[in-house]
C-alpha cells in the first residue's frame, strides 16, 4: 500500500504515465498516411560541416555511404529535437536547463569583454582597492654573522668597532658562514626565505646606514646595516596598469553579469510558496 | 644573461695578448693582474649578474585537469594550485584546509597531455558529452551524487583502466578538437594570471605519458615563453594518431614547437624506476632498434634535466648497483613497473637510476661521440592533488585517495600478484632548486637550459659547487665564495674548463647550508663516476665534509651522524649535526685520460618521516616494516671532465 502511494507520487511515474498518455493519444488522432506536414532542410554548408566534424574526430574525410549515414543521423536528431521541444521535455531537464543558463551567461560574459574602462576609471579603481596592489616593502642590506650564539657583551663590541669607522672589510669580522653577506632590495619573502621567518620584521626596525643589531635569524646571531629601503607602497597606474586592468575587467564582467541578470528578473514576479510549518532552512 | 661568457672571453685574450704585452711593458707579475682583474667593484651590487639564492619549484604538478587525478577526485583546478604554490591557504578535495610552510619561488603545472579536462567536464555536466553513451551515464551518476556518484565513479575508472572509453568521447580531449583547444588556452589564461615577474614564476606545460606495456617513459615538457607562443601549439599526447608513446615523436614535435614559434622548449624524463629497464637504454631503444646517432644526439639535445627524486620513488641510486653505497637504498620502488603489470628483475636496473645513467652516458660517449645522458638534477612531487607538498610534516599523498586520513599508511597503493606498495612507502619529495638570476620565466628556463640546478627530497638546503683547476682553502673563506666560484671555475651542471698546463688533479668548492626552518646536515659527499680505458663504468663515493669531530675507520668508512628523532612524539633537535658544511676537495685518484662526472650530495641528520608524523597526529601504530625517521638529502647537477683530444 505505502509502496503504491509512493509510487504515486514519483516523479519519474508521473512523466512515464505523461508521455504514454500523449502517445496513445497521438497514435489515436494522428493519421499514418497524411502526408508531413514539416520540412527538414538539409543544406549543402551543414553536410560540410558535418563532414568536417567527422574528419575531426577520424582524421580523414567520409566515405560517400558514411556521410549518407551522418545525414540520417542528423536528420534523426532534428526530428527528435523538435518533437522533444513540441512535447516539452527540455522544460525539467536539469542539464539542458544548465547549459542553456551557461549560453545567458556566455552572452553576458562577452558584452563584459568588450567593456574598456573610462578615462580616469582605472585610477579610481587602484585607489578604492589600494590594498590588493600594495607593494611589499624592501630592505638592501649587508650583515655579518657572529655564530650561534656570543658572549655577553660580544655583539657590543664589534658593533662599536664597526661604527667606529675603522674597520675597512666588515665581513673580516663575521664568523665563516655561507649565508650571503649583502642581499640586494629584497621582499621579506626573499630574506625570511634565506635567513628564517621574522627576519625581515627585526630589519625593517633598524636605521638606514648604520651598523646594528644584534639580530637573531634561524642560523644564529647577526649584526647589520640597512643600504637602501622600499617602504611599502602603491605603485603609480603606469607602472601595473596591465594588473590593474585586469583586476577591473574581472570585476566589471562580474558586475555586468549581475546586472544582465536583474534586468531579466525585473521582468518576473517571483512568488515562493512554502507549505505551513515548513522550515525555511531546509528550501 | 650574465658576464661570465664575457669573463672567459676576456681571460682568453689576455692569455694570447701576453706575449706581446711583455714586448714593450715588461712582464706583468701575477699582483699587478690581480690588481687590474679583481671582479671587484666599488658598488656592492654592481657584480650581481650571478644567482644569489636559489628559486624553489615544482616542474611536476598535477591539478584536476589530469584525467588520473581527476579519477580520484581532485576537484582543484590549476588556478588553485598557483595560489596554493604562492603560500594561500586553500582547502584540498578532502576538505581540508592545507598551506605550505612557505611560499614556492615557482611552478609548473604540468597535467597529462591525453585526455586534459576530460573528467572535469563529466563533474561539471559538460553538455557536449551527452551525445555519448557512457560520459552521459557518468554525468547523470555525478549529479544524482551520494551512491550514485560514487558508482559512476567506479565504473568511470573500470571503463578507463579496461582501455573501453570510447575513442569518439575521448576525441574531444585530445588534440584536434575544440575543446581540447578551448582547455589549452585556459591552461595558458592561468599561467599568465598568476605569472608575476621578480615574484612568482609560472611556467608553461604539460606531460607527455608515454607507457610502454606499463613501462614508464613519462617526460614533462616546459616552455620558456608566454601564451603568444604556447597558444600556437597543443600539448603532445601519446595517443595515435595525433601523438605516439615513442621519445623521438616528441623531439620531432618540439623542434617544430621551435621552428613555428621561434621560442624555447625542454622535457625532463621521470621514474625511471618504474620503467622496467627503458628509461636509459645503452644499446637498443624501448622497441629494440638500436641506439644510433639521431636518437643519442636528440635526447642530449631536448633532455637537460632528470628528476631524480618524487613521490614515487628515489631513483639517484640503487644498492644493487651500487653495494659499496651506504645510503643508496633511499626509498627504493624497484617491485615492478608504473602499473606493476610486469615484475622487476635486477637486469633492468642499470638503465633506470640517475647515477647508473650517468656513467652509461659516459659510455655511450666513449663509443658514438656524444652523451645521451649529460643531465642536470632535479626533484618534484609528481603530486595529483594540485598541492606541491614535499615537506614531511604537511605531506598530502600522491593523489586525492592518499590525502592524511588516518588509513592511508597501511592502504595498498597498488597490489596484483607481482606484489605491492602499500600507502605509507609513498615519498614525501621533491623539490628543485634553481640557480636562475632573477625570478623569471626566462631565467628560470635558462638555468635549467645550463644545468645549474639541483634536487632535493623536500627541504631547502642551499647548495653550491664548483669545479676548477685551483680552488683553495681561502677562497672558500672569502667574502663571497660564489663570485670566486664563477670566476675560476664551473657550477653545477658545467664542464670542467680545459686542463691547464701544470694541474695535477680537478678540485671542488663545495658548500651546503641547511634549510632555515629544517635539520641540521650531516654530511657533504661527491660521487665521481668514470670510464676506464678499457670502456668499463666506475664509480666512488667520497664523504668530503661532515659534521662534528667524527673520524672514518679502517675502511674510510665515516660513524652516522645520531639521531635525536623522539619517534612517538614526532620531533628531533639540532644539537647533532652542522647548520653549514663546506670544503675544497681535490680528486685523490685522477687520470687525465679519462672522462668523469663529479656531483654532490648532501646529507641531513635523521628527522622523522611522514608517516612518523602520520601516527603521531591520528594515533596510530606504525604499520610494522616502516622506517621511522628518514634523512633527506639534495642532489647536484655534476660536472663533467672530458679529456682533450
Amino acid at each position: 500500500m505505502r509502496t503504491t502511494q509512493r509510487l504515486l507520487r514519483e516523479p519519474l511515474v508521473h512523466f512515464l504515465g505523461i508521455g504514454g498518455l500523449i502517445f496513445l493519444l497521438y497514435v489515436a488522432v494522428s493519421d499514418p498516411v497524411a502526408a508531413p506536414v514539416n520540412t527538414i532542410v538539409i543544406g549543402p554548408e551543414q553536410i560540410e560541416q558535418l563532414a568536417k566534424s567527422y574528419q575531426a574526430t577520424w582524421r580523414r574525410p567520409p566515405s560517400a555511404e558514411e556521410l549518407d549515414r551522418i545525414i540520417d543521423e542528423a536528420v534523426r536528431e532534428e526530428v527528435y529535437y523538435r518533437e522533444a521541444l513540441a512535447l516539452g521535455l527540455d522544460s525539467n531537464d536539469t542539464i539542458v536547463r544548465r547549459r542553456l543558463r551557461q549560453k545567458m551567461e556566455f552572452l553576458a560574459d562577452s558584452g563584459a569583454a568588450l567593456v574598456e574602462p573610462a578615462p580616469g576609471e582605472l585610477e579610481a579603481y587602484l585607489r578604492a582597492n589600494e590594498e590588493r596592489f600594495r607593494r611589499s616593502p624592501l630592505l638592501a642590506f649587508e650583515q655579518i654573522f657572529l655564530g650561534q650564539d656570543t658572549a655577553p657583551g660580544r655583539s657590543e663590541e664589534i658593533l662599536t668597532m664597526l661604527r667606529s669607522n675603522r674597520v675597512e672589510d666588515p665581513s673580516s669580522l663575521s664568523s665563516s658562514t655561507l649565508l650571503p653577506q649583502q642581499l640586494g632590495l629584497s621582499s621579506p619573502q626573499t630574506v625570511d626565505g634565506v635567513f628564517g621567518q621574522g627576519f625581515f620584521e627585526q630589519l625593517f626596525e633598524l636605521p638606514r646606514g648604520r651598523w646594528a643589531g644584534p639580530l637573531e635569524s634561524a642560523y644564529g646571531v647577526h649584526l647589520a646595516r640597512i643600504d637602501e629601503r622600499v617602504e611599502a607602497h602603491l605603485p603609480a597606474l603606469a607602472e601595473i596598469r596591465e594588473t590593474v586592468l585586469r583586476d577591473w575587467k574581472a570585476m566589471k564582467a562580474q558586475q555586468i553579469r549581475e546586472l544582465y541578470y536583474a534586468r531579466l528578473r525585473a521582468n518576473y514576479v517571483v512568488e515562493i510558496v512554502r507549505a505551513q510549518n515548513q522550515d525555511p532552512a531546509i528550501q | 644573461m650574465n658576464n661570465l661568457p664575457y669573463r672567459a672571453i676576456l681571460a682568453a685574450l689576455l692569455f694570447i695578448a701576453l706575449p706581446v704585452v711583455a714586448q714593450d711593458a715588461g712582464t706583468p707579475t701575477s699582483e699587478s693582474l690581480a690588481d687590474a682583474y679583481t671582479g671587484k667593484s666599488y658598488s656592492p651590487y654592481a657584480q650581481r649578474n650571478f644567482p644569489e639564492r636559489p628559486l624553489w619549484g615544482d616542474t611536476h604538478l598535477h591539478t584536476s585537469l589530469s584525467m588520473d587525478a581527476g579519477l580520484f577526485g581532485n576537484r582543484l583546478p590549476p588556478t588553485e594550485a598557483y595560489r596554493f604554490a604562492r603560500g594561500e591557504e586553500v582547502v584540498s578535495s578532502t576538505g581540508l584546509p592545507v598551506r605550505l610552510s612557505r611560499p614556492l619561488d615557482w611552478l609548473v603545472v604540468a597535467d597529462h597531455s591525453d585526455g586534459m579536462g576530460f573528467i572535469g567536464d563529466i563533474a561539471t555536466g559538460k553538455p557536449e558529452l551527452l551525445a555519448y553513451e557512457q560520459s552521459a551515464r557518468w554525468i547523470e551518476g555525478m549529479q544524482k551524487g551520494g551512491e550514485a556518484g560514487v558508482a559512476a565513479a567506479l565504473d568511470l575508472i573500470t571503463t578507463f583502466s579496461n582501455d573501453k572509453m570510447n575513442p569518439e568521447m575521448l576525441a574531444n580531449y585530445m588534440p584536434g578538437s575544440k575543446l581540447y583547444k578551448n582547455i589549452w588556452e585556459k591552461v595558458i589564461a592561468d599561467a599568465e594570471t598568476f605569472n608575476e615577474p621578480g615574484r612568482f614564476t609560472a611556467l608553461i606545460g604539460f606531460e607527455w605519458t608515454s607507457l610502454i606495456q606499463g613501462n614508464n617513459m613519462h617526460r614533462v615538457v616546459i616552455m620558456r615563453d608566454g601564451a603568444v607562443r604556447a597558444r600556437q601549439v597543443v600539448p603532445f599526447t601519446m595517443t595515435a594518431p595525433q601523438g605516439s608513446p615513442d621519445p623521438r615523436d616528441l623531439w620531432k614535435y618540439m623542434t617544430n614547437y621551435e621552428n613555428k614559434t621561434n621560442g624555447e622548449i625542454l622535457a625532463i624524463a621521470h621514474n625511471g624506476n618504474l620503467s622496467n629497464g627503458i628509461m636509459f637504454p645503452l644499446e637498443a631503444q624501448w622497441n629494440g632498434k638500436k641506439l644510433d646517432k639521431t636518437y643519442i644526439s636528440e635526447r642530449s639535445k631536448w633532455e637537460p634535466l632528470y628528476e631524480a627524486t618524487q613521490i614515487k620513488g628515489d631513483g639517484e641510486a640503487h644498492p644493487y648497483l651500487s653495494p659499496e653505497d651506504e645510503f643508496a637504498d633511499y626509498e627504493t620502488w624497484d617491485i615492478g613497473n608504473l602499473d606493476v603489470s610486469a615484475a622487476k628483475t635486477n637486469d633492468m636496473l642499470a638503465g633506470e637510476y640517475a647515477r647508473e645513467a650517468l656513467k652509461r652516458g659516459l659510455a655511450i660517449e666513449g663509443k658514438q661521440g656524444i652523451n645521451p645522458y649529460k643531465f642536470g638534477m632535479i626533484g618534484s612531487t609528481d603530486s595529483h592533488t594540485s598541492l606541491a607538498t614535499a615537506e614531511e610534516d604537511n605531506f598530502f599523498g600522491k593523489h586525492t585517495g592518499y590525502e592524511p586520513k588516518p588509513g592511508r599508511l597501511d592502504h595498498p597503493f597498488m597490489k596484483n600478484e607481482n606484489g605491492s606498495i602499500m600507502g605509507w612507502q609513498m615519498v614525501a619529495s621533491g623539490l628543485a632548486a634553481v640557480w636562475a638570476t632573477e625570478n623569471t620565466r626566462e631565467a628560470i628556463f635558462d638555468a635549467m637550459q645550463r644545468k645549474e640546478v639541483y634536487a632535493t627530497t623536500g627541504p631547502r638546503m642551499s647548495v653550491r659547487m664548483f669545479g676548477g683547476w685551483d680552488f683553495t682553502e681561502q677562497d672558500l673563506n672569502s667574502r663571497m665564495p660564489a663570485v670566486i666560484g664563477y670566476s675560476k671555475g664551473s657550477p653545477m651542471g658545467g664542464d670542467l674548463r680545459t686542463m691547464p698546463a701544470g694541474a695535477k688533479a680537478p678540485s671542488f668548492m663545495v658548500y651546503a647550508l641547511r634549510d632555515p626552518i629544517g635539520a641540521n646536515l650531516d654530511r657533504i659527499q661527491i660521487i665521481k663516476g668514470w670510464l676506464d680505458g678499457k670502456g668499463n663504468i666506475h664509480e666512488q663515493i667520497y664523504d668530503v665534509a661532515w659534521s662534528g669531530d667524527r673520524v672514518a675507520d679502517a675502511n674510510g668508512k665515516l660513524p652516522a651522524v645520531g639521531n635525536t628523532v623522539d619517534v612517538a612524539n614526532a620531533n628531533w633537535t639540532n644539537s647533532i649535526g652542522a647548520p653549514e658544511l663546506a670544503t675544497v676537495w681535490t680528486d685523490p685518484s685522477f687520470d687525465p685520460a679519462q672522462k668523469a662526472f663529479y656531483y654532490t650530495r648532501v646529507i641531513e641528520i635523521p628527522t622523522p618521516r611522514w608517516s612518523t608524523y602520520d601516527a603521531f597526529r591520528f594515533g596510530i601504530e606504525l604499520p610494522e616494516g616502516v622506517p621511522a625517521t628518514t634523512q633527506e638529502r639534495a642532489y647536484s647537477s655534476p660536472i663533467w671532465y672530458t679529456p682533450k683530444t
